[in-house]
């Protein structure tokens, strides 16, 4: 398998072409990042279609689930032909219709023809993906940096330690601590600056 | 408005602009780390992995 340049490439190269136990890690991985926004759009979708009707967790829980293994399993996600938030709308939007369409007689379809396109992005669908998105740099950072410069960057940066308390913690002189935090914020925005996130990141 | 962290890395920083994104990755990252520990997720790995395994038809 080739090397990611970033987790958001990775994300249209993971198949299950023979390693098996990297593929396992990433579905999960991208379930930890991306199962929040799903979720919202799984609720807001199925709020649309069905004149704001309160969905069911469960239903909810069954659309994400089978969205993660369409993602995985059946299609590939191309950034080159689209947004990865574009691409996981169109995958939830369809689950949804079906599950909606499936439960109904077929005299009784509760989506008419020309109507199963997906509603406009909520707030909430925004901030929670802008969130995921977030946490995916933050891995692709720890990808990017030696472990010890992470550990600093997470003590202090991500977990509110002061560079005095890491100082200490990690028995190193202050000026380690804010040095390696300056190097690890610059390499942050130079990943940053991939015009993938930038992407991603507005609505 | 840009936000701060898509700034080109040649710009610098002001300490608010600095501060907004720490606070935003710190959020980010909390809430991610929670995850893991909350039942109703631990729930959903186990129905995509029974999904992804063929355990469950998936239709």
């Amino acid at each position: 398998m080739p090397l990611p340049t970033t987790s958001l490439s990775l994300l249209s190269r993971l198949r299950d072409e023979g390693d098996h136990a990297g593929w396992q890690f990433s579905w999960k991985r991208f379930l930890e990042l991306y199962h929040e926004p799903l979720t919202a759009m799984a609720a807001g979708i199925y709020r649309h279609h069905t004149g704001n009707a309160i969905p069911p967790p469960q239903a909810i829980e069954d659309v994400v689930a089978s969205v993660v293994v369409d993602f995985f399993k059946r299609d590939r996600f191309d950034p080159n032909r689209g947004r990865l938030r574009t691409y996981l709308r169109l995958l939830t939007n369809a689950r949804v219709v079906g599950m909606l369409r499936k439960e109904k007689p077929l005299d009784h379809d509760p989506i008419p023809d020309g109507e199963e396109n997906p509603p406009k992005e909520t707030p909430e669908e925004t901030r929670t993906f802008q969130q995921s998105l977030l946490a995916t740099l933050i891995e692709d950072l720890r990808e990017h940096i030696p472990l010890r410069q992470f550990e600093i960057f997470e003590m202090v940066k991500l977990k509110g330690a002061s560079p005095d308390e890491a100082a200490a913690e990690l028995g190193v002189h202050r000026g380690v601590i804010d040095n390696t935090i300056y190097k690890v914020m610059s390499r942050l925005r130079e990943i940053a600056a991939n015009p993938e996130y930038q992407e991603e990141y507005y609505s | 408005m840009k936000h701060p962290l898509f700034k080109s890395p040649a710009d610098k920083l002001s300490p608010s602009e600095e501060a907004a994104i720490t606070k935003e990755l710190a959020n980010a990252y909390r809430q991610n780390e929670t995850h893991e520990k909350q039942p109703e997720f631990k729930r959903l790995v186990e129905n995509v992995g029974k999904r992804i395994s063929g355990e469950t038809k998936d239709k």
